[in-house]
């Protein structure tokens, strides 16, 4: 079964979905201040690679990469309610580029899989 | 079978072997994170032999015209010699050929154009005085003009800046290395698409550079350059600015000065732009002060500039030298 990741077009498709999806991000004062001290290129590089294990693209991710990654943002108050804003902003990302509702469900399930380890718990 | 050498060793690829799995089997440690081609952590610069096009997908032109490629993705079809990225700079020796003042904190210096010394407007070259390294932008094109320019602001206490301000002459020699970064002019087709150069101080360097280079290579598409300073006495090259304005149609000069309030506000120039330039097709130019320019690119990007599109060069300052 081929993934969500080829389905859309592979690379390009993060590549299109990365800026949408990152803008989105900044610009919601529920979790903007989360990226105030980051450099923006690298912060794309890392949102990159989170929509590629998002679409189930081939991905090295692992859960003590995402603990480790996260850990001074959860000090900082990271909790369920911004993951939850995550996969709201990744569904409407989806939506805009003609994503189907099926698949979209797909990405959340996905994203919702590493919640714990992200919040470190 | 292709052959890659990195450092002082020689791997031999195995048929569909990537150049970031060889050189992990020789024992190599290279940065990488996805190994898909997406994150970009795993970066090297071919300085002998082409990478093929498939790994430079994604990076910006900049890059790929300089020979970086993603070594997870690189399944070369003849040999090829790497290196991390930058940690290819040549070195040259250069003499100051002419010196101007051109504000009460910012000297620039033309400097002579080593034989093999090539680079675009826009990159930046190291200048070691004394054991001390500094980077300044290059704003000419070398090959045209026959001297690299380089702007030098007085930094306080700066231990180099000083240095070329009060002790450099006409025939005064040092060393050069570079050239590096990727901030610099990379045409299409159809040259049409917006450029807005955005600056403050010697920040205008590169963006000049740009300027320069784009207009010299046919640029057709609308060139803004906005150059922002504390006070109006810090915009210096007004005159040569506005000179290539009524040259050039398609060159727009805008100064931004702190003092004059709202009118000098570099951020609500920045989205004035963008009410008449679509922001999704104009390529962005940033350059000076690290937090200033953090704070540009954020903004140009929420207006609609598309992240692939902003290229920045914040300056960032030496320790100043502690007093004795």
């Amino acid at each position: 079964m081929s993934t969500l990741f080829e389905t859309l077009g592979g690379s390009a498709a993060i590549d299109a979905a990365v800026d949408i999806f990152y803008r989105k991000m900044l610009a919601d004062d529920r979790v903007a201040h989360f990226f105030d001290d980051t450099d923006m290129d690298r912060q794309i590089a890392k949102q990159k690679a989170f929509l590629t294990m998002a679409f189930g693209g081939p991905n090295n991710y692992t859960g003590k990469d995402l603990r480790e990654g996260h850990r001074h943002l959860v000090a900082r108050g990271l909790n369920d309610t911004h993951v939850d804003v995550v996969i709201e902003h990744l569904g409407a990302t989806l939506r805009e580029l003609g994503v189907g509702e099926d698949q979209i469900a797909q990405v959340a399930a996905i994203a919702n899989s590493v919640r714990d380890d992200v919040l470190d718990r | 079978m292709s052959v890659v050498r990195f450092q002082d060793c020689e791997v031999e690829l195995r048929p569909d072997e990537t150049v970031l799995s060889g050189l992990e089997r020789a024992g190599r440690k290279i940065p990488n994170s996805c190994r898909a081609g997406v994150c970009q952590s795993c970066l090297l610069q071919a300085v002998e032999g082409e990478p093929p096009a498939q790994s430079q997908r994604g990076l910006k032109p900049a890059l790929a015209l300089q020979g970086y490629f993603l070594a997870c993705q690189c399944k070369p079809q003849g040999d090829l010699a790497v290196a991390l990225p930058s940690s290819v700079i040549p070195s040259y020796s250069t003499k100051v050929l002419e010196r101007e003042c051109a504000a009460d904190d910012v000297v620039v210096l033309r400097l002579s154009v080593p034989s093999e010394f090539a680079c675009r407007p826009g990159q930046y070259v190291h200048l070691e005085i004394d054991g001390l390294v500094r980077s300044y932008s290059v704003a000419s094109l070398p090959e045209r003009d026959g001297h690299i320019e380089l702007h030098v602001r007085r930094v306080p206490g700066g231990r180099v800046s000083n240095w070329l301000h009060d002790a450099a002459e006409v025939g005064t020699e040092c060393i050069l290395r570079g050239p590096l970064g990727s901030c610099f002019y990379v045409p299409d087709e159809a040259r049409e698409f917006p450029i807005l150069l955005a600056g403050t101080s010697t920040g205008l360097a590169p963006l000049i550079g740009v300027a320069r280079d784009a207009l010299a290579q046919g640029h057709r598409g609308p060139l803004t350059l906005l150059h922002g300073a504390r006070e109006r006495a810090g915009l210096y090259f007004a005159e040569e600015l506005r000179k290539l304005a009524d040259t050039y149609d398609n060159f727009h000069y805008l100064q931004l000065a702190h003092e004059d309030g709202e009118a000098g506000n570099i951020e609500a120039a920045l989205k004035q732009h963008f009410r008449k330039h679509e922001a999704g097709k104009t390529r962005v130019f940033l350059c000076g002060a690290p937090d200033l320019v953090k704070r540009m690119k954020t903004q140009v990007f929420l207006l609609g500039a598309a992240s692939s599109n902003i290229h920045s060069d914040p300056f960032v300052m030496a320790p100043p030298a502690i007093a004795a």
